[in-house]
């Protein structure tokens, strides 16, 4: 296991987003983390990625427990995270964008070749301003600048948000794509049916608690899971 | 006519280009952290004691004019680095993750006290800024004053600007600081260790304030410890004219600032002075709150 989160739980304030979740990441895999708005999914990948504290329970990264490890810190030891909307720095430009996604190394020649070929785009763009980028384009830019870290774990915050099916598409293919040259991948997306035919393995998360965990093949199978997340009736 | 129109460029281009040092340090703090250091104009005040300390320590030893001034800048810029880390470390570090209101109460406590510490330790009266380089007049004669002072302030102050746009444009650490401002948690995502970047804010801006300082009192050689109030709220004015957290609209603030003193004044009255300052600020608070440059942020939720 890549990733191991044992009994976490996490509070916003007075309120308890999530009670006691145990969930595992095998390394290699696509894990697809589902459930409706508002069950925590974010709040999950928050925590693990080191912007949240949780209040019990730890988060054992590549053997270590990284619960209460500063989020920089976390990044230096190959994890990275896109965040919910991506999280583009819109007043800089693509290249320097890039840049800082490989602030904790040294950025080689290599680096950005390839990823410039992952998104062609990006390459044509590269001098232009990320703010005036389309959706699709900052997607590309957010998920190339977290793989500029070189993470053993790649956390994605619903990717497909806000963009057309065709790009979701190539953006999901992509992702497969990163998965095959040997980055784990934990995926949280509201697009069930998309994320779990990619993902070997799934969890679905009710309000703050894992009710399902089965393989991919198997969730998309599940009754429940197909009338509750996959728009089945 | 256009003597006296040249004039006033020229009078307002050295006081404005010291109102956009000061600037830059309210507009960067700004940036990054959200909130105005009001502390800043008094660590501008005590750059300007540093110089005075230095320059009286230094002049006995040192003959050379222009090696004297470089080294009283260098002196009060090290100096307001070393305050403005302490009070960054002291005061503000500690309320990172407090309400920004706690952060803003805090300054305006850190600024009283400088003041009031400088003037138990320097005294409530006013001293004399030694002239570190005999003032020689450079267009004499026809009625245009334009002396070596005033041209040294504007060249210090252009060339600070100018590097200062270099680091922030081509190092690591400077685009690193726009991140940092653009979104500290997505900052912290990328791996960028945000307390260092906010370090490095403050040591800029503070080493701004202390040149600024130094180039203040060769033009109006006289400073006592309240000398940060009002310019520090001139400097604040050319920020927020400027659009605050932009550090080129702080440049040109403060020139703008300086070149509408200066024509207040002349054309005017010396008593709009400082009328004029606030009118400007209550101008663009009124027809345009994000500034010249400034564009508004989205609060997060």
């Amino acid at each position: 296991m890549i990733l191991s989160v044992k009994n976490l739980s996490v509070n916003y304030g007075l309120i308890s987003a999530i009670r006691n979740l145990s969930m595992e990441v095998p390394k290699g895999e696509i894990v697809a983390l589902i459930g409706a708005n508002g069950a925590g999914k974010t709040t999950i990948l928050r925590t693990i990625s080191g912007l949240i504290k949780p209040v019990s329970g730890s988060v054992i990264f590549d053997g270590q427990d990284i619960a209460h490890v500063k989020p920089h810190l976390i990044v230096r030891r190959g994890m990275s995270h896109v965040p919910e909307r991506r999280g583009i720095f819109a007043n800089l430009t693509v290249y320097e964008n890039l840049l800082m996604g490989a602030y904790t190394r040294k950025l080689m020649a290599g680096d950005l070749d390839e990823v410039y070929a992952l998104f062609p785009r990006l390459a044509e763009r590269k001098k232009q301003i990320a703010g005036t980028l389309s959706g699709g384009e900052q997607q590309m830019l957010a998920i190339s600048r977290a793989l500029l870290s070189r993470p053993k774990l790649m956390l994605l915050d619903e990717p497909s948000l806000g963009l057309a099916p065709q790009i979701t598409k190539s953006i999901f293919e992509t992702i497969q794509r990163i998965n095959k040259t040997g980055t784990t991948v934990l995926l949280v997306e509201q697009n069930a049916q998309a994320a779990l035919k990619i993902a070997h393995r799934g969890y679905v998360l009710e309000v703050g608690d894992i009710t399902y965990s089965d393989t991919s093949q198997a969730l998309l199978n599940n009754d429940v899971v197909r009338k509750a997340y996959l728009g089945d009736h | 006519m256009l003597q006296a129109f040249l004039q006033n460029i020229i009078n307002g281009l050295a006081q404005g280009s010291v109102y956009a040092l000061v600037a830059l340090g309210y507009t960067m703090v700004y940036g990054v952290l959200q909130f105005i250091n009001f502390a800043h104009s008094d660590i501008f005040m005590l750059g300007a004691f540093a110089g005075f300390y230095l320059a009286k320590w230094l002049s006995p030893a040192v003959s050379n004019p222009i090696f004297l001034l470089v080294s009283v800048i260098l002196g009060s810029m090290a100096f307001c680095v070393a305050v403005g880390l302490t009070v960054e470390r002291i005061a503000y570090r500690p309320l990172r993750s407090a309400p920004r209101l706690n952060v803003l109460i805090t300054a305006i406590g850190v600024s009283l006290f400088l003041e009031n510490l400088g003037q138990i330790v320097f005294g409530a009266d006013p001293q004399v800024f030694p002239s570190l380089i005999a003032t020689q007049s450079l267009l004499g004669g026809e009625g245009l004053v334009l002396n070596n002072i005033q041209v040294i302030v504007v060249i210090v102050s252009l060339v600070l600007m100018v590097l200062l746009h270099w680091i922030v444009r081509h190092t690591k650490l400077g685009i690193a600081m726009r991140a940092v401002s653009f979104d500290i948690e997505v900052a912290n995502l990328m791996g960028i260790p945000t307390d260092t970047i906010i370090i490095f804010t403050f040591t800029i801006g503070s080493s701004l304030a202390g040149a600024a300082a130094i180039l203040y009192g060769l033009s109006y050689p006289k400073i006592e410890p309240l000398l940060g109030v009002m310019i520090g709220l001139k400097a604040f004015v050319a920020a927020v004219f400027g659009g605050i957290g932009n550090i080129m609209g702080a440049a040109v603030g403060g020139i703008v600032l300086g070149l509408a003193e200066a024509f207040t004044v002349y054309y005017i009255s010396s008593t709009f002075r400082d009328a004029i300052a606030f009118g400007i600020l209550i101008f663009i608070l009124l027809f345009r709150p994000a500034g010249l440059f400034g564009t508004f942020r989205r609060e997060k939720v």
